[in-house]
């Protein structure tokens, strides 16, 4: 009797070993046509060239990122239509940390996209000839430009809004692992006793 | 404990091991290929054999494996799995030599479509190894009785199968990032661009 649930669970396993791989490869064959039909959910890192490393004042972007810690600045065009599902899923309310640019395009009326969507206006700046993005020497939207320390770090493309949000984890508050400077104080206090 | 038992025990420890390993390598390898027979079939026409032993091979190589990997774990007494196990050994070197004497590099197809390893070195640097697997069977194997050589055998298939939830997972999760995101731009609507009009989203 033992013998035969041994071989059963035998049997069943190597089947359930098959048919697991075949689901595999059936994903992987999925992604391809994915790929090949553009449906890919991956953002493309994109060179920042010689704006890298500038102040964010420095290309046009608001004077007080340039002491944010971490920062997104999302780029929006009033023409993609991905730029509009970004605008709309995040219902008038921006995540800490980010801040929009609008590229109103030819739209009659530049606010067009932040006022259909309720973007907050303290957080959302219209580019008014793209005047930002033609000194990020950028073209591409959604664009995600991620901020560190008052520097323009890196940026990306953000084909989904929950690309945006895995950019945004970025300007969540990390662990701190430094010394504190009542800590450090100490620690001096105490060397100069010795 | 005295110096000759530990040695014994860990003689046993390493064969245990040999046997485990060299039939998860086997049992795995053998059931990839009869999923995916044809990447193992392209693998073989690469390599230039011809269609009388190519069929053979296709079926052959594939059970021998499944079987050998079986009978390592069933019955490790037994000398014939061992022998079974040069054999594939050999045979494997022997794929590696002939993927480097070809122009163009074969993929090995040795784990079935997964992986995209060429034909070549590595099977060949992997002969030794397989020989001291044989060597350490041949002179202390396992001593469990077949029962619980099944059992083993039950357990280490379960367990190669749980290796594989997850990749299944990981596809599965892209799978399903790439679906919402698609269905985030549906439910927003389409923007259509008439000539001389300004944009339309269609809802």
């Amino acid at each position: 009797m033992t013998v035969a649930v041994y071989v059963l669970v035998v049997l069943v396993g190597a089947l359930a070993l098959l048919l697991l791989g075949a689901q595999v490869e059936m994903y992987r064959g999925l992604e391809q046509l994915r790929d090949y039909a553009g449906l890919i959910d991956r953002p493309t890192p994109v060179d920042l060239g010689r704006v890298a490393g500038q102040r964010p004042s420095e290309v046009g972007l608001p004077v007080w990122l340039d002491s944010a810690t971490r920062a997104v600045v999302l780029f929006l065009s009033d023409k993609c239509a991905t730029c509009r599902s970004i605008a709309a899923a995040l219902e008038g309310s921006l995540p800490p940390g980010l801040v929009i640019v609008v590229d109103p395009g030819t739209a009659d009326a530049p606010e067009e996209l932040s006022l259909t969507y309720e973007l907050d206006p303290q957080k959302t700046v219209i580019d008014l000839d793209r005047r930002i993005m033609r000194r990020l020497g950028q073209e591409v939207t959604p664009l995600g430009l991620v901020v560190e320390n008052g520097r323009l770090a890196r940026a990306s493309t953000v084909p989904s809004t929950r690309q945006l949000y895995t950019l945004l984890e970025f300007t969540r508050p990390q662990p701190f692992s430094g010394i504190l400077p009542k800590d450090r104080n100490a620690i001096l206090a105490k060397k100069e006793q010795v | 404990m005295s110096r000759c038992g530990r040695s014994g025990r860990s003689a046993s420890v390493v064969a245990t091991v040999a046997v485990f390993v060299a039939a998860a390598v086997l049992l795995w390898a053998g059931l990839e290929k009869v999923r995916a027979s044809g990447g193992f079939d392209a693998t073989l026409v690469a390599l230039g054999v011809t269609s009388p032993v190519r069929p053979l091979l296709r079926v052959g190589v594939p059970v021998a494996e499944v079987v050998t990997g079986a009978c390592l774990m069933v019955a490790p007494a037994a000398g014939w799995p061992r022998g079974m196990l040069v054999v594939l050994a050999v045979g494997f070197a022997g794929a590696g030599v002939l993927g480097l004497r070809v122009e163009e590099p074969v993929v090995c197809s040795c784990f079935g479509t997964v992986g995209r390893h060429v034909l070549g070195w590595r099977q060949l640097l992997t002969l030794p190894v397989w020989l001291l697997a044989a060597a350490i069977l041949e002179r202390r194997h396992p001593g469990w009785p077949p029962s619980e050589g099944l059992r083993n055998l039950a357990a280490l298939v379960v367990l190669l199968g749980v290796l594989r939830v997850p990749a299944v997972v990981r596809g599965w999760q892209a799978a399903r990032g790439d679906r919402l995101a698609l269905m985030e731009g549906i439910d927003e609507g389409t923007p259509i661009f008439l000539a001389g009009q300004r944009e339309v989203v269609q809802p």
